[in-house]
């Protein structure tokens, strides 16, 4: 898999570059809902998707106006070599286009829908959602003394054949 | 895909790194920018600081947030009312408020449904809701979302001119501990505390408990006829009240197709208040000042299942218990609903949503001698809906048509009917237009079926009573009464612009048929030479009409300056001698500011008029007019610690005291004046 193992080399190169780690305070402070974008662009970058090399682009979706703006800002972004495309979806059934999905809070009522829907396909579903987690998704985005944090539900991604990059776990405040 | 030769690699490396170092040097302007490692480092300042999305919502809608009453410092739901564009939101006394929108309003206002948690709190002793015992922890409420105008093709019967819907936060995100203490004038003082856990994986729970004490607002003599004054002088007039309520909602994932909520809560209340009672005997009305103790309780669940992917199943129940010992208009009801609705889309273009539901009201009321209930005192209501919502998208992303109905059938009316065809369009992303034409339906209160109200007696050889005996007016209900109908039509407009200015307006025609009119039935000679009797019966003669404009616009100045100005402008044209008010204030303005001062310090300010509105006296011939007025709202909110929010509040300032709004039946006016209280939260 040359193509992966190239992906991981960028990724970690700069993971390890020393400016990433200097570089702390952001000349404005963002928008939590620019974080939340910010975060998920970056699990994106390091997850791993079946036949993710050929596709043309990795498709990033959410579901409400109010993060339009903040996932539009990633609309000329890669990821290694693929475009980043950001996607406002209305149902369920549009989530199997997705690489990656954003619930927010606001979208509870759909959770149960969209875990039977996606249960085992390869999406990488991400929200802030209390007890995410713990109800079926992979990816938790929790609030820890004003800063985020997150979980990841391992065996649910490993069950959908997705892989997440050790560096990335290793963030994590919980990985069960 | 070629495969990469290492020298490629190394250069993109390279590359890579050098784009790093350059971007540190100038700090990054976007979070993008930024490693995963960094993002974590990054302090959360605010929750959000766009403006709020527009509403593709058919409907006038309007959204108060948690976030804006736990900044405001509403203690109440009337109070977190309070600047909703179209809304009347008027304190009668200490505990009572008339809540309205789009005309009339009153005490026992009964053209809007108010729901917490899908739960009905609408009475139907005499169609209205008992605002001072409908109340949780304000900390806990998720948001209060208002619609303006008929609601009833999905809401049901009695959202004709509204419906408020109370949503508390899931227990999910009320996790931990959260005190709040405060203190005041009229709000004397209050406590509340609630704890929040993970009981399991998928399982939370939360409990809470609060009481408040509130003090008695001011009788001023000037407010009411010389004579009424001299009587009432004689009198306590005291208002205030003490409330304490308990609850806790459990929120479960039952596999990952199922949740199930269940929530409860349980309330007790003592309040004084001063009532009129008709008398046999000059001066024919007393003003006794008499204590109230309101008890209640109820349990709710609500249970759902995905089908699919487009398809889900909601199961709801809930009893309810609600107890009045008031000596004139006690009762104790039990309520038992159930619904059932089922969510679906079918092929691209329909989105269905169909259910069904029951519900069962037992009312016992208390006899006595204002109020008399002709079933002998218990009485029992079935209502059953059936109702069909289809939104069918004829063009991608841009036009929705939307057809409703409701077919319910209630103990007094039969079958009720109510449509509704909505219509909504965006012609480009900042730009919606919808509009909407709907029927619906007041239905007949137990007091206009069945109660014989002693509402007044008049004094031998006066105006209204030229005979030489005391003339005893007894309002009669009639099981013949029908129900109230509206046929509305409505239109609005949403604009966006980037995320620094919003506008929502919305116009409406309203049409009502079979209003409320009383008509003299009959005359009782049989009591004399004591007295005699005159009996007016409800029936539905009465009709009119209004129409109006409501705007709201938010401006975000920069990221720590927002305003909002709110607008209503209502025109009434009704025939005259309704025994309902039926007027809305022509115009009521609200100019709300948040400004965030510091990292810790927010401040809120607001500003409202309100125009000249009506109240009706069952014994004048002619309204009476309640005065316009303004006010101002301050609060500031200070984040002593991460835990520790310190918050003072001042309320109505700036128009001394004044009558706000004066009660159809039973009540004497009460001042609104300027008040204070501080509050101290703790988050744990």
């Amino acid at each position: 898999m040359a193509w992966r193992s190239l992906k991981t080399f960028t990724l970690v190169l700069a993971l390890l570059s020393p400016s990433a780690q200097t570089a702390t305070a952001l000349a404005d402070p963002p928008d939590s809902r620019s974080l939340i974008a910010a975060l998920n662009y970056n699990f994106a970058k390091y997850a791993d998707w079946p036949g993710e090399e050929h596709a043309e682009s990795i498709d990033l979706c959410y579901f409400t106006d109010s993060f339009k703006n903040s996932f539009s800002e990633l609309h000329d972004k890669a990821i290694f070599d693929k475009p980043v495309n950001t996607m406002q979806i209305r149902d369920v059934e549009q989530t199997s286009r997705c690489h990656l999905v954003y619930i927010d809070r606001s979208e509870r009522n759909i959770l149960q829908r969209l875990f039977v829907y996606l249960r085992d396909k390869p999406v990488l579903t991400v929200s802030d959602i209390t007890g995410f987690v713990d109800d079926g998704g992979m990816i938790e985005i929790v609030r820890v003394d004003n800063k985020f944090r997150f979980k990841v539900n391992m065996s649910r991604m490993e069950s959908s054949n997705l892989k997440m990059s050790s560096q990335v776990l290793k963030l994590a405040v919980e990985v069960k | 895909m070629q495969k990469p030769d290492m020298v490629r690699l190394w250069i993109l490396g390279a590359l890579l790194s050098c784009f790093s170092t350059a971007s540190a040097d100038s700090k990054p302007s976007s979070p993008l920018d930024l490693s995963l490692q960094e993002l974590l480092e990054i302090e959360v300042t605010s929750v959000s600081r766009q403006a709020e999305s527009l509403s593709s919502a058919a409907a006038a809608i309007y959204v108060i947030t948690g976030e804006e009453i736990r900044q405001r410092g509403f203690q109440s739901i009337p109070q977190a009312l309070r600047d909703v564009p179209g809304l009347h939101v008027a304190q009668i006394d200490s505990q009572k408020w008339a809540v309205s929108s789009r005309g009339f309003n009153g005490r026992y206002n009964n053209k809007m449904l108010v729901m917490i948690d899908g739960r009905s709190v609408y009475s139907p002793e005499f169609s209205g809701v008992y605002w001072e015992v409908q109340d949780t922890l304000m900390a806990d409420i998720d948001r209060i979302e208002v619609i303006r105008g008929p609601g009833a093709a999905i809401w049901g019967a009695n959202a004709v001119n509204g419906v408020i819907n109370i949503i508390t936060r899931h227990s999910a995100d009320t996790l931990g501990g959260y005190a709040e203490l405060g203190a005041g004038d009229y709000q004397q003082s209050f406590a509340g505390f609630r704890y929040g856990g993970r009981l399991a994986p998928g399982l939370t729970g939360r409990a809470y408990v609060k009481a408040f004490k509130r003090d008695d607002m001011d009788f001023d003599p000037a407010d009411v006829s010389p004579s009424a004054a001299a009587l009432i002088s004689q009198s306590d007039t005291d208002n205030g009240w003490w409330k304490q309520q308990m609850g806790g909602r459990l929120d479960m994932s039952l596999g990952a197709a199922s949740t199930l909520t269940l929530s409860a809560a349980a309330y007790d209340s003592m309040m004084d208040q001063t009532v009129t009672v008709p008398t046999l005997t000059a001066p024919f009305i007393e003003y006794p000042n008499i204590n109230t103790e309101s008890r209640g309780w109820h349990l709710l669940g609500d249970y759902s299942r995905a089908l699919s992917a487009n398809s889900q199943l909601n199961l709801k129940a809930y009893f309810d218990h609600a107890k009045r010992d008031e000596s004139f208009f006690g009762f104790s009801r039990d309520t038992v609903d159930l619904e059932m609705s089922h969510h679906f889309e079918m092929g691209e273009r329909h989105e269905l949503l169909w259910g069904m539901g029951y519900r069962h009201i037992n009312n016992d009321l208390d006899t006595n001698q204002t109020v008399i209930d002709t079933q002998g005192g218990s009485e029992s209501i079935n209502l059953w809906s059936l109702f069909v919502q289809d939104q069918i998208t004829l063009k991608p992303d841009s036009l929705w048509l939307t057809l409703a109905a409701r077919l319910e059938h209630h103990s007094y009316t039969d079958f009720e009917w109510q449509p509704t065809v909505r219509l909504s369009w965006q012609p480009a992303e900042q730009h919606r237009f919808w509009t909407a034409l709907s029927r619906a339906v007041r239905t007949p209160s137990q007091a206009e079926n069945e109660y014989l109200i002693n509402v007044g007696n008049l004094a031998p050889m006066t105006a209204f009573n030229p005979t030489g005996f005391v003339n005893r007016l007894i309002l009669a209900g009639n099981s013949d009464y029908d129900s109230e109908v509206i046929q509305s039509i409505e239109a609005g407009y949403r604009y966006a612009t980037g995320n620094h200015f919003s506008l929502d307006t919305a116009v409406f025609y309203n049409d009502y048929d079979d209003l409320r009119s009383s008509r003299v039935a009959e005359t009782d000679f049989s009591s004399l030479p004591t007295y005699l009797t005159t009996f007016s019966a409800f029936d539905n003669e009465a009709s009119g009409h209004n129409y109006g404009l409501e705007l709201s616009a938010n401006w975000l100045l920069n990221r720590d300056l927002k305003l909002r100005l709110n607008y209503s402008y209502t025109k009434s044209d009704f025939s005259d001698g309704q025994p309902q008010n039926t007027d809305s204030p022509e115009q009521m303005v609200s100019l709300l500011a948040n400004w965030r001062i510091s990292r810790d310090i927010d401040l809120t300010a607001s500003w409202r008029y309100v125009d000249r509105s009506q109240s009706i006296d069952p014994i004048q011939v002619d309204n009476q007019t309640v005065d316009a007025y303004h006010g101002v709202d301050l609060g500031m909110n200070w984040q002593l610690t991460p835990e520790l929010k310190f918050s003072a509040f001042a309320r109505n300032l700036f128009h001394g005291s004044h009558v706000e709004y004066k009660a159809e039946l039973f009540s004497i006016p009460y001042r609104v004046e300027p008040s204070f209280f501080g509050k101290l939260t703790l988050e744990f």
